[in-house]
């Protein structure tokens, strides 16, 4: 089957998690036999992304170049039109994207199309995350348009004022994102699809209404590059470590409540330690320690030094990446009762889930698991055998897409 | 990009100093990274083994008005020769201040990755900002207009599911 890509801001090496999925897609769904192939728009000049190292990919990709003039509705999706029409693909997957994204979908409606969400594109346009003063928005730009068109007017303001139109701003302003003939592409463009692919079932209740084509398909690891290394015996003078992993300075990943909870347990025992991936420490507490920004080995290194895994983000956060990588380590996860963290950990078996910003909640897990060293091995194992069968890139490509592209082509 | 590139940053707030000065040696790799401190924040500068200079100035400009030393913080700055100036806050002050400095070039580095290139001389920065001030305004203006006025109908706008 011939496989076409589609991804309006794709930027390689990754920066983010969507272009890291959808490298893996591609590349499994090559594994798999299929003809594939990436159109992807080079917007360097907008949203300022380096140059797509395309020596780097293991697949055929064609750059679309546009300057910030060229960043309109009828240029990209003409061009990405006869780019993918002169390729003749069977099924067209669009993939990440802002406001461009419904435009670019329409013009290519003669295929049949599938769309992966990341985030929450279709429902937050103020900056896709449905995350409105430290709560999840109750609001959704699909069931209450004229609020989220108020809200993102107020959120851009600032852009426009101090003169600042470019990436994302540029797009909503070039798109018209604010008008009543945006929100009916965008429903037009949602309603075209053979499928949607989404995170968590979170976002899945979102579409309700909308259309009943919605797939959750979670994210993944490339299992073999996570080395098993069993959880460290511990000294008597040694501490326990606790890692959070992941943008820990992102006020939606949670680290307050860490540092809360941290608090709590530090007033009654002394033998374990928190490390975040945090740029500086501004906190100073004997058992904090900043780990600053790291590449991927060293991260696994702290992964493999740690005993305790957290995730405490207080978003929904659209899958939880980091919770794999460290089950696929062999840690025992505590993650916040959020969007797709929910569905990674099996609360008991491999971890615990905690009420969100509840750094009570958080400290009693944790105590459980400093309490007991074995309980944290069978945990951590019962983790590393979940992502082996469920979150290995090999596995979520071959248990979901050779089923999902028979139905689309039906 | 040559060996002697000298790129000026101009920290008036130094929270996220080492994730800025990370992107700047990745975006230049070769280039001499010289960080504009205040005194006082240069005693706490949390970035300091990121960076391969460190220029003390006086940025507050309640002490420079009050030292009337304005012009000496200029003159200082100015004869760094800086090939880039960046700033970090997209204020008037900073870009006339970038603007008296006379740098090759001045960018506003804002959070998210944008960078905005802006103009290195004086009456060109001032015109700049009102003009795009102006343009910015008349934006506004027209989609509030249509965000009040023209409002997508209770029937269409009731798909999708409840996100509470």
């Amino acid at each position: 089957m011939r496989l076409a890509f589609v991804d309006l801001v794709f930027s390689w090496p990754p920066l983010g998690g969507a272009p890291l999925d959808l490298y893996y897609t591609i590349s499994g769904l090559q594994e798999l036999g299929h003809e594939v192939h990436l159109f992807y728009g080079a917007e360097v000049e907008n949203w300022r992304l380096e140059p797509v190292r395309e020596d780097r990919l293991p697949f055929p990709a064609t750059r679309l170049p546009f300057t910030a003039a060229e960043t309109t509705p009828e240029i990209m999706s003409g061009r990405f039109r006869a780019a993918v029409d002169a390729w003749k693909p069977d099924v067209v997957f669009q993939c990440f994207g802002f406001f461009m994204k419904p435009y670019v979908s329409l013009a290519l409606s003669h295929y049949p199309q599938v769309a992966r969400y990341y985030a929450y594109e279709p429902f937050c346009p103020r900056d896709y995350r449905l995350f409105w003063k430290d709560r999840t928005c109750p609001k959704n730009y699909l069931s209450t348009p004229n609020v989220c068109r108020r809200c993102t007017a107020n959120a851009l303001r600032r852009n426009f004022l101090m003169g600042l139109v470019t990436g994302y701003a540029l797009e909503y302003e070039r798109t018209r994102a604010w008008s009543p003939e945006y929100h009916a592409v965008m429903l037009a463009s949602l309603r075209s699809y053979k499928a949607i692919i989404v995170y968590n079932h979170f976002t899945k209740r979102l579409l309700e209404g909308i259309t009943d084509r919605v797939h959750v398909i979670g994210g993944g690891v490339h299992f073999e590059d996570f080395d098993y290394a069993p959880l460290p015996e511990k000294g008597r003078s040694e501490r326990t470590v606790i890692f959070m992993s992941g943008r820990a300075d992102d006020p939606t990943k949670g680290l307050k409540t860490l540092l809360d909870a941290g608090k709590l347990l530090w007033r009654e025992r002394q033998d374990f330690e928190i490390w975040a991936t945090l740029p500086d420490d501004p906190y100073h507490y004997p058992w904090f320690k900043a780990l600053g920004w790291h590449d991927f080995k060293q991260i696994m290194k702290f992964y493999q030094t740690s005993d305790i895994c957290v995730t405490p983000s207080t978003w929904e956060e659209p899958f939880g990446l980091v919770a794999v990588e460290a089950m696929a380590t062999g840690r025992p996860c505590v993650v916040s009762d959020v969007g797709g963290l929910q569905e990674i950990v099996i609360p008991g078996e491999t971890g615990y889930l905690f009420k969100r910003r509840n750094a009570k909640d958080l400290a009693k897990y944790l105590r459980i698991l400093l309490d007991d060293p074995a309980l944290r091995r069978r945990m951590g194992d019962a983790g590393r055998k979940r992502v082996e069968e469920v979150y290995d890139w090999k596995q979520v490509i071959r248990h979901h897409y050779p089923p999902l592209l028979e139905k689309v082509l039906q | 990009m040559s060996d002697t590139e000298r790129i000026g940053i101009l920290f008036n707030e130094t929270r996220d100093a080492a994730l800025l000065l990370k992107a700047a040696r990745r975006r230049h790799p070769d280039a001499r990274l010289v960080a504009i401190l205040s005194p006082r924040a240069a005693v706490r500068f949390p970035a300091r083994d990121l960076v391969d200079e460190i220029v003390e100035v006086e940025l507050s400009p309640l002490r420079l008005l009050i030292r009337g030393a304005f012009f000496q913080m200029v003159e200082v700055l100015r004869k760094q020769r800086f090939d880039l100036l960046v700033l970090r806050f997209p204020t008037l002050k900073l870009r006339l201040l970038a603007a008296l400095v006379a740098p090759m070039r001045c960018e506003i580095w804002l959070a998210g990755g944008v960078i905005v290139p802006t103009p290195t001389t004086p009456g060109a920065a001032v015109r700049g900002y009102f003009q795009r001030r102006f343009t910015g305004v008349k934006m506004m203006a027209r989609i509030w207009c249509n965000v009040w006025c023209s409002r997508i109908p209770r029937r269409q706008g009731r798909a999708g599911g409840d996100a509470s």
